[in-house]
């Protein structure tokens, strides 16, 4: 009885000092959990109901109503994941006005910006050519170069890997809570897969960095 | 051979530190590998243990704590072990760990073979061990192997090339630990 309780004894001050240990590390480590965070902001209702699109910047040829994905595209293998992006009350657009979006001049010029949602590794693995990068669980890092453009910008698209990820949802989330209007923000429910599946540009390395490949070319299907 | 002379080739062998040695080596150093891997990016941490749905996401607190100190507990267990300090205490702290994860391992395997009709050992994912992708037939058996490390851990009486073996040494056997 009495070893047993040594043991235990033992276990509970280790454990201790481990709890310790890691709450210290953690905190001294730039990249390290914060603790009061809601890091899934997605279960929470964010809208009401479903935003307006604005209308004050017609820019491209079609419609505000022709850039959203409606709930009736029966024939699209995401429309699950489009109809529960809705449902939370976010805007989604089409593969096709995405190409529409980075052909145009606007893009160029920073009326349209599109933002990838995903972390570093994915991010230098490949990305839509001048995409820029905004980590959902890095946000502090990125918010600083991020929030200027995006006040600015007309038009923000948002994009991780597509399908089932979840990153796009929280940066969009995450841009709502610094002030960015909802009604700019559509999110790529596709995603890199998608871009990359279609042979368009991927860059590669740093934004600007010019290492510009075809998107079948870049290996790996990348993960959230 | 009877049941009290293996008893006493094990405890020869045993006495003799370098199976303790080696299981503290291999395991500790496991540990420490894997704890490292996870403390790194402690949010991809994170979003594995949020996936297991055992701790509540709202509040936050909760499910933060254990990303951010999970690691780093298995990273000080590793290194007490390789160290050889507090053996026993270290072995039970990574034992009842080690429990825990392979029930919800299991646990979120079973759901998967249960809702998607997949074999069962056909289920691969990452469990958030460190270890990436694992199939779950391979991750079963791997982690009750790593039980039995930390069993013969906690059960062996030798304090050979340990630093401080016992930070409380245990009454009712101090008097069977050999000297080092």
């Amino acid at each position: 009885m009495c070893y047993a309780r040594t043991v235990l004894v033992e276990c509970v001050l280790i454990s201790a000092i481990g709890l310790v240990i890691g709450l210290s590390a953690n905190a001294m480590y730039s990249d390290g959990v914060e603790l009061g965070r809601d890091y899934f902001p997605r279960s929470v209702q964010v809208f009401t109901e479903r935003p307006k699109v604005q209308e004050n910047h017609a820019t491209t040829s079609s419609s505000d109503d022709d850039d959203t994905l409606s709930k009736d595209d029966q024939d699209d293998p995401l429309a699950d994941v489009v109809s529960f992006l809705q449902v939370q009350g976010h805007q989604v657009i089409r593969h096709e006005q995405v190409v529409a979006f980075f052909e145009d001049l606007f893009y160029q010029e920073g009326f349209y910006v599109i933002i990838d949602a995903r972390d570093d590794v994915n991010y230098r693995m490949g990305h839509i050519p001048g995409a820029f990068q905004c980590d959902h669980y890095r946000f502090k890092k990125y918010v600083d170069e991020v929030l200027p453009i995006c006040q600015a910008a007309g038009k923000i698209v948002i994009y991780c890997n597509g399908g089932n990820c979840e990153d796009s949802e929280f940066v969009t989330v995450d841009l709502m809570d610094h002030g960015i209007d909802p009604g700019k923000l559509f999110i790529y429910p596709g995603g890199m897969n998608a871009w990359k599946e279609m042979d368009l540009p991927v860059e590669r390395g740093e934004r600007g960095s010019g290492d510009i490949v075809n998107g079948l070319a870049v290996n790996g299907d990348g993960h959230d | 051979m009877t049941d009290r002379t293996h008893l006493g080739l094990l405890r020869r062998l045993d006495d003799t530190g370098i199976p303790l040695l080696v299981t503290r080596l291999v395991l500790g150093g496991l540990f420490v590998y894997m704890g490292i891997e996870k403390a790194l990016v402690p949010t991809d941490f994170l979003k594995m243990v949020r996936e297991y749905h055992m701790v509540p996401e709202h509040p936050p607190l909760m499910l933060n704590l254990i990303a951010a100190s999970l690691p780093w507990l298995e990273i000080w267990c590793g290194c007490l072990l390789i160290a050889g300090v507090a053996l026993r205490g270290s072995a039970l702290t990574l034992l009842v760990m080690l429990v825990g994860f392979t029930i919800v391992v299991t646990l979120r395997a079973l759901h998967i073979h249960h809702t998607q009709a997949i074999p069962f050992c056909a289920i691969e994912f990452d469990c958030g061990c460190g270890a990436g992708v694992e199939w779950i037939c391979g991750k079963i058996p791997k982690n009750i192997g790593l039980c039995i490390l930390s069993l013969i851990i906690l059960l062996s009486r030798s304090r050979k090339l340990c630093l401080w073996g016992d930070v409380f040494r245990p009454p009712s056997s101090s008097a069977q630990v050999l000297p080092d």
